[in-house]
């Protein structure tokens, strides 16, 4: 499996629709948790959002879990600083 | 790559919390006034009925709470929504919110055309059914508005089914990426390996080819149709292929190698076949290129393998 920017072999999503669906999850958890989201382990993020990346390949569910919770801790940061 | 997650987090923290008024926050002020208005309303009306208050008061919540309730199954007034409503409407459970709710407005016309009927004022005036669209609206409608259920999770199958289209697109530009790759290795075997082939075997090739492209598009065509009659998002697919001047001028390039080179190796063919051409008529084997040009083999820098099953005319065998 190849992901490129724009393009990914193998049913793979591309790098830019990767971080644009992790973009869009992190909002959506957040408006609807708020500053709680900060506390929320990678094992909850991924029950948040596994019913909605149940169509994309093992490889990119994994990803796009590890990525949200990722961008969440950045926001966690942001918020404190 | 800018996060739009990490923009909105900063600009909530730079800017705390403020109410902000909007038309949501006046619509959801109206209803709880317009609420109230009904029940005080469906109280007055109700106690006349019966003297037991417990019923009564009952009575009063079912028509308070029940018709915008059901109402607001029927009435969705955001995207998520009209998707939620396509969903329950295959269950049993939504005819039956629609005739709830068709019963309880029209009990609830009826009472109120009763009411003001009997108010002397509106009835010489003829304001009856002003009247009672009035309170409809205002004791059904508008709480049914701010109650149409619109929850996280519909939100997220939205921004799903956004992410579902951005990926029939980007996987529609991989596949025309794909196709064009591929249509030019056919071109380029199609000189090598197809020299073998009859003019009729050529055409042929080239028909198929434009009539693969064709199914493609007419399958993406139909992918299209399908989302759009499921969830109601249009996928712009209509042409894509065909339209495609990319794909367009390597098929239009095909088919004329294909035809060229079949042109040039006819003369060939009809040298070869005049001699015996009665005989060739009587041969059940198609005729068949004794050999591909040799221009063509040098041209490429490939060797063509020597085919062992060369026409020859019968007599000959």
């Amino acid at each position: 499996m190849l992901r490129g920017r724009r393009y990914a072999t193998g049913g793979a999503l591309s790098a830019d629709d990767m971080h644009e669906l992790v973009d869009l999850l992190a909002i959506r958890i957040y408006e609807r948790l708020g500053d709680a989201s900060f506390r929320l382990s990678r094992n909850d993020v991924a029950d948040l959002v596994n019913a909605y990346i149940d169509d994309l390949i093992p490889t990119d569910q994994a990803q796009v879990i590890w990525m949200t919770w990722e961008l969440i801790q950045a926001g966690a940061r942001e918020s404190q600083q | 790559m800018s996060s739009k997650y990490l923009d909105m987090v900063r600009n909530q923290r730079r800017r705390p919390s403020t109410f902000q008024f909007t038309s949501k926050t006046l619509l959801a002020i109206l209803a709880v006034i317009a609420m109230g208005g009904s029940a005080a309303y469906w109280w007055g009306v109700q106690s006349q009925l019966t003297d037991n208050r417990i019923v009564a008061i009952a009575f009063t919540a079912i028509l308070v709470l029940a018709p915008p309730s059901l109402v607001s199954f029927l009435i969705p007034w955001s995207p998520a929504g009209m998707l939620l409503q396509k969903i329950n409407a295959r269950t049993w459970g939504y005819p039956v919110i629609i005739g709830a709710a068709l019963y309880l407005i029209y009990y609830s016309f009826q009472i109120q055309w009763s009411w003001w009927a009997a108010q002397p004022i509106v009835a010489d005036a003829g304001l009856v059914y002003q009247q009672v669209l009035i309170g409809i609206i205002g004791f059904i409608v508008i709480p049914a508005l701010l109650w149409t259920p619109v929850s996280s999770d519909e939100l997220v199958e939205q921004v799903r089914q956004a992410h579902l289209v951005k990926r029939y697109e980007l996987q529609t530009q991989a596949d025309i990426a794909i196709l064009r790759a591929t249509l030019l290795r056919a071109q380029e075997k199609a000189l090598i390996g197809f020299a073998n082939l009859t003019i009729q075997e050529r055409q042929e090739l080239a028909a198929v080819m434009r009539s693969l492209v064709g199914g493609i598009d007419n399958t993406l065509r139909e992918m299209g149709q399908t989302v759009r009659t499921v969830s109601g998002v249009a996928v712009p697919f209509d042409g894509l292929l065909e339209d495609n001047t990319e794909v367009r001028d390597v098929l239009d390039y095909i088919t004329e190698s294909l035809e060229s080179s079949a042109l040039g190796v006819d003369d060939d063919t009809h040298a070869e076949f005049d001699d015996d051409d009665d005989q060739q008529h009587t041969a059940q084997q198609p005729p068949r290129l004794a050999e591909p040009r040799a221009d063509q083999q040098m041209q490429r820098g490939h060797a063509v393998p020597r085919r062992t099953n060369q026409y020859h005319p019968r007599g000959e065998e």
